[in-house]
């Protein structure tokens, strides 16, 4: 027999392979189970909104607005919860909308990507390969924090207000807004240490590196690796938070955030750096008195400054050095509760015991 | 419930289930009640493709392995997702879909019974003597049993796009043009894969030494 003869009747052979029929009653059971799987599919599909894209922003979420919890719209992904682990069949490419719970952790393979609604309406569009956990936001709470550890979010936040804020925390960098669009990506070099970069669509960004702190407007991009060596891009505004000296936020080389995307009014936050850049002053020079008097005017005046979470940093440390241990903290506990991700958390949480 | 016969006396009677409101739909009638989360449209969809999918798993596996019905049920869902993200064309027999998933599901189950070095298709007696019982000499029911343990194994170590095209025409007998709508390729493109998958078959049945080669 030829090799083509071969495979002809072993072709053949398997097609005419009878397949036996289970008896009716375990046929039933399997019918019932796979139909009952299917019916589950369906209620899920009935949701979904397929466009041109592959999906869209359900009208409203879906009223899940109120749910505390992220509501997630999934292309292709998985995502864990903070319980048993819950995941999307990797095969799976049609849109869905669920509501997520604080702690899950979202993470889509190479070409796939996942659209997410928080409580708070900031869209985050997950890029492929990319892992982050929810790590805040139960739907009451002022602050929402989304800890990206790998690849890329696209973010749009709604106009939050000076009392909530969104938050993005990367392995080296925290990202804060109150009212933008924004792109953070995390990258790895070949020692696997991470790159942050962000590019700020429109709006105004806070990121924070360290001891140092930047003010990204639109069209800025910012990249942590450059921020080490001091390099930031046009549009961003660097102030440092240490005991270096504050520079200006509005100097002649930095644009001006547009009115109607600062929080501060314009002009502001130049004071409020001026109070601080004294504050400062009056701190190297032994002064602790004075430098507690400019703190307080500054928190009194602009306390909602981008360079308020600053003050309240050298405030409590001011308090401590002028060894009113009470007073420092209660300062340092209240700096937590407005900034649980601050650059001096674990400095407070030691002063605040 | 009612029973209706099928042709061949192979299978005697099919069981039915229940009233079935979409039993006379079109495949894109049925697709489309589906999607609008309509009652009675899953079953149907079941009951179509519950023959084919089985069937294609069956064939490729060589028996209802442990994991069959979870195959079967994996199959069911990549049918679901997979419709949703395509335009199902009038042209494209919701079978020939079905045949296609499960297809692709048996021989990612093969390759990782392969990996795990677990093959169960040659260790199925239920599958061993289903796959004989044609035969009247024992050493032919070894040939013939070892023929299409070949057959399998080569078919699930080829390149997928040529694997496929000779299940659904060869095994499962689907026309080009079915089997073509169903790949997702024209008609003169499944052909050439087709036509290739049959070649490296044969390159691979004769590279094996009768008795002694591959899968053997």
């Amino acid at each position: 027999m030829t090799s083509d003869q071969r495979v002809d009747v072993a072709l053949r052979a398997l097609g005419e392979l009878p397949v036996p029929e289970a008896p009716p009653q375990e046929e039933a059971r399997r019918r019932r189970l796979v139909v009952e799987q299917l019916e589950r599919m369906q209620r899920e599909g009935a949701r979904v909104v397929p466009t041109r894209r592959g999906w869209r922003w359900g009208a409203g979420a879906l009223g899940l607005a109120a749910v505390a919890a992220a509501v997630l719209i999934v292309t292709t992904g998985v995502f864990r919860s903070a319980g048993p682990a819950s995941v999307v069949p990797q095969a799976q490419t049609e849109v869905s909308e669920r509501p997520i719970a604080t702690g899950s952790e979202v993470k889509t393979e190479a070409g796939s990507t996942v659209q997410l609604k928080t409580a708070l309406g900031a869209k985050i569009s997950v890029a492929p390969a990319s892992e982050l956990r929810l790590a805040g936001g139960d739907g009451t709470s002022v602050v929402e924090r989304v800890d990206l550890s790998r690849g890329s979010i696209q973010v749009k936040v709604p106009k939050l207000g000076t009392q909530r804020q969104f938050r993005v925390s990367t392995p080296d960098t925290l990202v804060i807004v109150h009212g933008t669009e924004f792109r953070v990506t995390v990258e790895r070099d070949a020692a696997g240490q991470p790159n942050t970069v962000v590019e700020v669509t429109s709006g105004r960004v806070e990121v924070r590196r360290k001891h140092a702190v930047a003010f990204l407007n639109a069209g800025a991009a910012w990249s942590s690796l450059a921020g080490v060596a001091g390099v930031k891009t046009a549009q961003a505004e660097a102030v440092p938070v240490a005991s270096a000296p504050v520079r200006a936020a509005a100097s002649a080389s930095v644009p001006k955030p547009a009115a109607n995307t600062a929080d501060a009014p314009r002009g502001t936050l130049a004071q409020a750096n001026a109070l601080l850049a004294s504050a400062l002053e009056a701190s190297r020079k032994g002064n602790d008195k004075l430098a507690l008097a400019r703190l307080d005017e500054l928190l009194r005046r602009y306390p909602d400054s981008p360079v308020a979470d600053n003050a309240r940093v050298e405030r409590f440390r001011t308090l401590r050095r002028l060894g009113r241990a009470e007073e420092a903290s209660r300062a340092a506990t209240k700096y937590l509760k407005g900034d649980p991700d601050g650059f001096a958390r674990d400095e407070a949480r030691e002063l605040g015991k | 419930m009612k029973a209706s016969a099928t042709n061949g006396g192979k299978s005697p009677l099919r069981l039915v289930h229940g009233t079935q409101p979409f039993a006379n739909a079109s495949d894109r009638a049925l697709i489309e009640a589906f999607g609008r989360g309509e009652a009675g449209a899953a079953a149907e969809l079941y009951d179509r493709l519950a023959g084919i999918i089985r069937g294609t798993l069956y064939r490729m596996l060589g028996r209802a392995t442990s994991d069959f019905d979870d195959l079967v049920q994996t199959s069911f869902e990549q049918v679901v997702s997979t419709l949703r993200r395509r335009t199902f064309g009038q042209e494209c027999k919701l079978t020939s879909w079905g045949g296609a998933i499960a297809s692709h599901v048996a021989l990612n189950a093969i390759r990782r019974s392969q990996s795990e070095r677990a093959r169960t298709v040659s260790l199925a007696p239920d599958g061993i003597e289903r796959e004989t019982s044609a035969a009247g000499d024992p050493l032919e029911q070894i040939a013939a049993r070892r023929e299409l343990e070949r057959l399998r194994l080569y078919l699930s170590e080829m390149r997928r796009e040529r694997a496929v095209p000779v299940i659904l025409c060869d095994v499962l007998g689907h026309t080009l043009e079915e089997a073509a709508s169903a790949e997702g390729v024209t008609t003169t493109a499944l052909q050439s894969r087709l036509t290739r998958g049959r070649t490296e078959l044969k390159l691979r049945f004769d590279e094996a030494e009768p008795g002694r080669g591959r899968g053997a």
